[in-house]
């Protein structure tokens, strides 16, 4: 069925096809409409809807709720994610299942409610204390927010491990048409077993009781706990890398780009593809973890590159890390409260090409 | 078709309502759609622009560099905007609200020169309906008077879905007086 959406109302839809038993959040724009939306509907179908006092409340309501094994979810825009980073690392430490969506906007500091992609450290190296990822997925359009959304439940129960979702603020408010049956943009997370619940604090009438705690004192368990996690993000990195490659196979440059930005930049290969050039587009779904054979196979023959990012260069680096000396990379971006232009695109494309 | 619409004015003034019924019409008549919304403060009187993407043909980016088409509500959208964007086709200004300054008019002059300007009185044709709010509407009949792009008839249907019929009624009538007052 298809249906004119906006993108934050979208990632409601999803949420709650893709099971949400309950939702914490508190206030911040470009993203209310989220709880607005949650705050009408989830109440009326048994679920929990509550507005905590502050970020830092949410997120350890999440802590709480996925502990006795239920879908909880936050949502919240840049500085407020900021406040959360102590809880994720907390979430990472458990090794809690919860989803955790970022609608970036503009910094640093408080910056403005316009749209960003200025958090994409902050969600790719673990914004939060230790040694620990979560997987890092960004849509690019709103039929991706409702299927990423819908599907990243059983991602984070998969490995018992949170799952963020970050697209900017423009992408949360830009209103298009989605089509739920379609099969384009599913994650088609895959269960090789059933998910292990064995680990959930549910009562221990019948049992021994179980402990789920991130403090390791004896010595020996904290090391025991990270080879277990580094482990795991090993397995993640094997199974789960998603990325869209398109027209790379006899490109002369690939354009690479995620969510809002990589809309823009694909509308600037169609038209250099028009005009004659060989422009491919490389498209990273998972931010971590990231497409780094995937982007270092394209370098065997592609041997100029073109980051384009709503920042002044972060992805870049990982970018530059897959290529690994194979070929040239360039950056173009706009920093926070600005967009990405299609023009300054194709402008940056031909001077490189032209070196 | 490809149409790239900028509507800009002031919080209150209905700029995004009138984009999300021009992009709800639009995929109702089975066009591809995107509605970017941009707003200041929240809070009446404050700034409110969106930018529209209609097309055959599925759309990557929703942002707009150079719109086909501008609709300016008040003076403010009028002296930021045009030159800003440069719109290439039609300039819809709210004369009502829209005073008229000599660097803009003379930009428009010198580095627009396909660009067809529009005039129309919207919010005091709406004053004289019932109520000024309808002004996006009477806005919105001019447009369509220009370019086509969407059936009266199918905002009609759109309205009749979210709307009581004295609502719609109002609606409607600003509608079909932006189409006939507009030569």
């Amino acid at each position: 069925m298809k249906k004119l959406i906006q993108g934050n109302i979208a990632l409601c839809e999803g949420a709650i096809d893709g099971g949400l038993e309950a939702y914490y959040a508190y206030p911040i724009t470009p993203q209310n409409e989220i709880s607005a939306y949650f705050a009408k509907v989830l109440s009326k179908q048994g679920k929990v809807f509550l507005q905590a006092e502050s970020e830092v409340a949410a997120i350890n309501m999440v802590l709480g709720t996925a502990v006795t094994g239920h879908r909880a979810m936050t949502t919240s825009s840049s500085p407020g994610i900021s406040l959360m980073q102590e809880g994720i690392s907390y979430l990472c430490g458990c090794e809690l299942p919860c989803v955790i969506v970022n609608v970036m906007r503009g910094g640093p500091g408080l910056g403005n409610i316009s749209g960003s992609q200025q958090d994409y450290f902050q969600s790719t190296r673990g914004g939060g204390h230790g040694d620990y990822y979560h997987i890092v997925l960004a849509p690019y359009d709103v039929g991706e927010i409702y299927e990423f959304a819908k599907e990243s439940f059983l991602l984070a129960e998969k490995y018992r491990n949170p799952v963020m979702i970050i697209f900017d603020g423009y992408l949360g408010q830009t209103m298009e048409v989605m089509d739920k049956d379609s099969q384009e943009g599913r994650l088609n997370v895959k269960l090789e077993e059933k998910i292990d619940k064995s680990w959930v604090l549910d009562g221990c009438k019948s049992r021994e009781p179980r402990k789920i705690r991130s403090l390791l004192m004896v010595e020996g368990m904290l090391e025991e706990l990270n080879w277990k996690l580094y482990e795991k993000y090993r397995k993640i990195k094997e199974n789960e890398v998603r990325v869209k490659l398109e027209n790379v196979e006899d490109a002369d440059l690939c354009l690479v780009a995620y969510g809002m930005s990589a809309r823009v930049a694909k509308s600037a290969m169609i038209k250099l593809n028009n005009e004659g050039y060989k422009i491919g587009l490389i498209r990273p779904i998972t931010l971590w973890p990231f497409p780094e054979k995937e982007i270092n196979k394209v370098a065997d023959k592609v041997k100029k590159f073109l980051v384009v990012e709503m920042n002044l260069g972060q992805m870049v680096d990982d970018v530059k890390i897959a290529v690994c000396g194979k070929g040239e990379v360039s950056f173009y971006g706009r920093p926070g409260g600005a967009l990405v232009k299609e023009s300054e695109i194709i402008e940056n494309v031909k001077k490189f090409l032209s070196k | 078709m490809y149409n790239e619409i900028f509507v800009a004015g002031s919080g209150g003034q209905g700029i995004l309502s009138l984009g999300r019924i021009i992009v709800t019409a639009a995929v109702q008549e089975n066009k591809y759609a995107t509605y970017y919304p941009s707003y200041g403060a929240e809070i009446r009187g404050g700034t409110a622009n969106c930018m529209l993407k209609i097309s055959d043909t599925k759309i990557y980016s929703p942002i707009i560099e150079n719109p086909s088409e501008m609709i300016i509500m008040n003076t403010p959208s009028y002296l930021k905007f045009i030159t800003k964007y440069n719109p290439q086709s039609y300039l819809f200004l709210n004369m009502s609200l829209v005073e008229k300054n000599d660097v803009v008019e003379e930009y428009i002059l010198k580095k627009l020169k396909n660009l067809n300007v529009v005039e129309v009185f919207a919010t005091e044709i709406a004053d004289k309906i019932g109520n000024i709010l309808v002004a996006n509407m009477v806005m919105l009949g001019a447009m369509i008077k220009k370019i086509g792009l969407l059936k009266i008839d199918t905002i009609k249907n759109i309205l009749g879905k979210k709307y009581d019929s004295k609502v719609i009624s109002l609606n409607i009538k600003a509608i079909e007086k932006g189409f006939d007052e507009t030569k």
